[in-house]
């Protein structure tokens, strides 16, 4: 692995980030969401002069009737001349244009890289936002069969309580967990949750209820980047570095896959990040795990080794989602990977500031039930 | 409308046509250019027997655009008798209550309205308890 070998100085480290409040943006365009986020995570990081700006966007070349984001958002956020484009990969478009950014300047090619995740929904319709999301299905063979983002979670789902002999309850830790931490970002869109109001929910499609998925909003979240190397050796210790990168996909339809409940994608990019940041899963100290729905963060700690095969709703002793994660903060689709990151790294900056103990986060962004997994590790 | 999307899938969606993988023998649904079992070229057409059980199902209370008239439905995912498995609905159920490893087989039916100012109206398969 040529990123094992390479010089610590190499290493992406965030000069800054900033995020925008999640929720329903009327008043906002999709312009103003990615150019402010862009302006104030820059102004984070000292405003250094970027040299690329990649973007994270599923869904605007349909809801915001607009594509080429790279050219729109970075001239608009001041930056005329610099290079832009955007990632797509559904849910995972975030996590995307940050691999892209990382590998931008760890090869040397780029010096300072900003990444932008940003996702207008509340431009149409709550229902023709809904059926955007089926975009990422197999149109010819699922879609068009009216299966649905939803639909495609509860049959995993469905196969994982019957294969395990669990019934519907055994998630009702992982979204609690979720919206409890959400209490405390003051980002998030909240849904005020206890455990009673999770029980009585209304079924979406069995197993799963309406607080069993994320509600779709708006968002914009940015982060800058650059190599260890550029940066004055005095300064370079209270910055988060990514120790860690790595992608991978598994068949995009349900029914290609020889088996719904061992999510491979998120089990191969997580290894792969792991080994290429010399580390072990002992090794991580909290994890930011995609929950777009719940079955994505049970099937995903079990996929990546957490929580044994049965067992990924048992989340008690694992430091999960800490800023609320998908479930609890809204989920701005492709701009989400961005806000993982972004809080994350936030989150470690502040604990080691407070009690000077560095640690390790995984950070995982998932599309398609487990069809792409983009994961990272951020070290304090 | 769709038409020449629809014209190239009506194969498999009237006659469920898939593939059988000349070099391992898989059987392969929805057909397509490299066998997964074996990794090699695959274009020899197959005519499924639409005889399958179910592997997992869900009924949906909220419907898409273009399925509302059938809300709620139910889809599952079929595995057929030779192996593949298929995303389709269920149908015909009456009072039968959906379980997996249930029998089903394959039937011609309507799909969906395909959403345009004509109503074009979409047939393919779908899946009812084997009576
Ligand atoms: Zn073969």
């Amino acid at each position: 692995m040529t990123q094992n070998s390479s010089d610590q100085n190499d290493y992406p480290v965030l000069l800054g980030s900033a995020v925008l409040p999640i929720g329903e943006h009327w008043e906002t365009s999709i312009r103003d969401l990615g150019g402010r986020a862009i302006r104030l995570a820059l102004a984070d990081a000292g405003n250094p002069k970027p040299d690329a700006v990649y973007i994270g966007n599923a869904y605007a070349s349909v809801l915001s009737h607009q594509a080429n984001l790279g050219a729109l958002l970075t001239e608009y956020a001041g930056l005329e001349g610099v290079e832009s484009c955007t990632f797509e990969a559904a849910g995972a478009s975030g996590a995307a244009a940050f691999r892209a950014a990382c590998q931008a300047v760890q090869s040397g090619m780029i010096d300072v890289a900003v990444v932008l995740g940003v996702e207008k929904i509340t431009e149409c319709e709550d229902s023709q936002a809904a059926q955007i999301a089926n975009l990422e299905l197999n149109y010819e063979f699922e879609t068009s069969q009216g299966l649905t983002t939803v639909m495609q979670a509860a049959l995993i789902a469905q196969n994982y309580l019957h294969t395990y002999g669990l019934d519907r309850s055994v998630f009702k830790s992982v979204a609690v967990n979720s919206f409890l931490n959400a209490a405390g970002n003051p980002n998030a869109m909240i849904r005020s949750m206890t455990e009673a109001r999770y029980q009585a929910q209304g079924m979406l499609a069995d197993p799963l209820g309406v607080f069993d998925f994320a509600m779709l909003a708006d968002g914009a979240a940015a982060i800058v980047l650059t190599r260890a190397a550029l940066v004055p050796a005095e300064k370079r210790d209270g910055l988060i570095r990514v120790c860690g990168s790595a992608g991978a996909i598994a068949p995009l339809s349900l029914h290609d896959r020889p088996d719904l409940i061992h999510w491979s994608a998120a089990a191969q990019s997580a290894a792969s990040a792991l080994r290429r940041a010399g580390l072990r899963l002992a090794n991580i100290d909290l994890f930011e795990i995609w929950d777009g729905s719940v079955i994505d963060a049970v099937l995903a700690l079990e996929s990546i080794g957490v929580c044994k095969p049965g067992h990924g709703w048992q989340v008690d002793p694992v430091r999960l989602n800490l800023t609320g994660g998908c479930l609890g903060r809204g989920n701005p689709v492709g701009a989400s990977g961005v806000y993982q990151l972004a809080e994350i790294s936030t989150l470690l900056k502040k604990e080691k500031l407070e009690n000077g103990t560095p640690q390790k986060a995984l950070v995982q962004a998932i599309a398609g039930c487990g069809a792409t997994a983009i994961t990272h590790i951020l070290a304090s | 409308m769709e038409t020449p999307r629809h014209w190239r899938l009506k194969k498999q969606r009237y006659a469920l046509i898939g593939e059988e993988c000349p070099h391992c023998s898989a059987k392969i649904f929805p057909p397509r250019d490299v066998c997964p079992e074996c990794g090699l070229e695959a274009k020899t057409a197959y005519q499924f027997s639409g005889k399958g059980e179910v592997f997992s199902y869900t009924t949906m209370n909220d419907a898409p655009a273009g399925f509302q008239d059938h809300t709620p439905y139910s889809i599952a995912l079929v595995k057929l008798e030779e192996g593949p498995i298929v995303t389709a609905q269920l149908t015909d159920l009456g009072d039968e209550k959906i379980r997996i490893g249930m029998p089903v087989e394959m039937v011609t039916r309507k799909l969906r309205n395909d959403g345009d100012e004509r109503g074009a109206i979409l047939y393919g398969y779908k899946f009812r308890p084997v009576l």
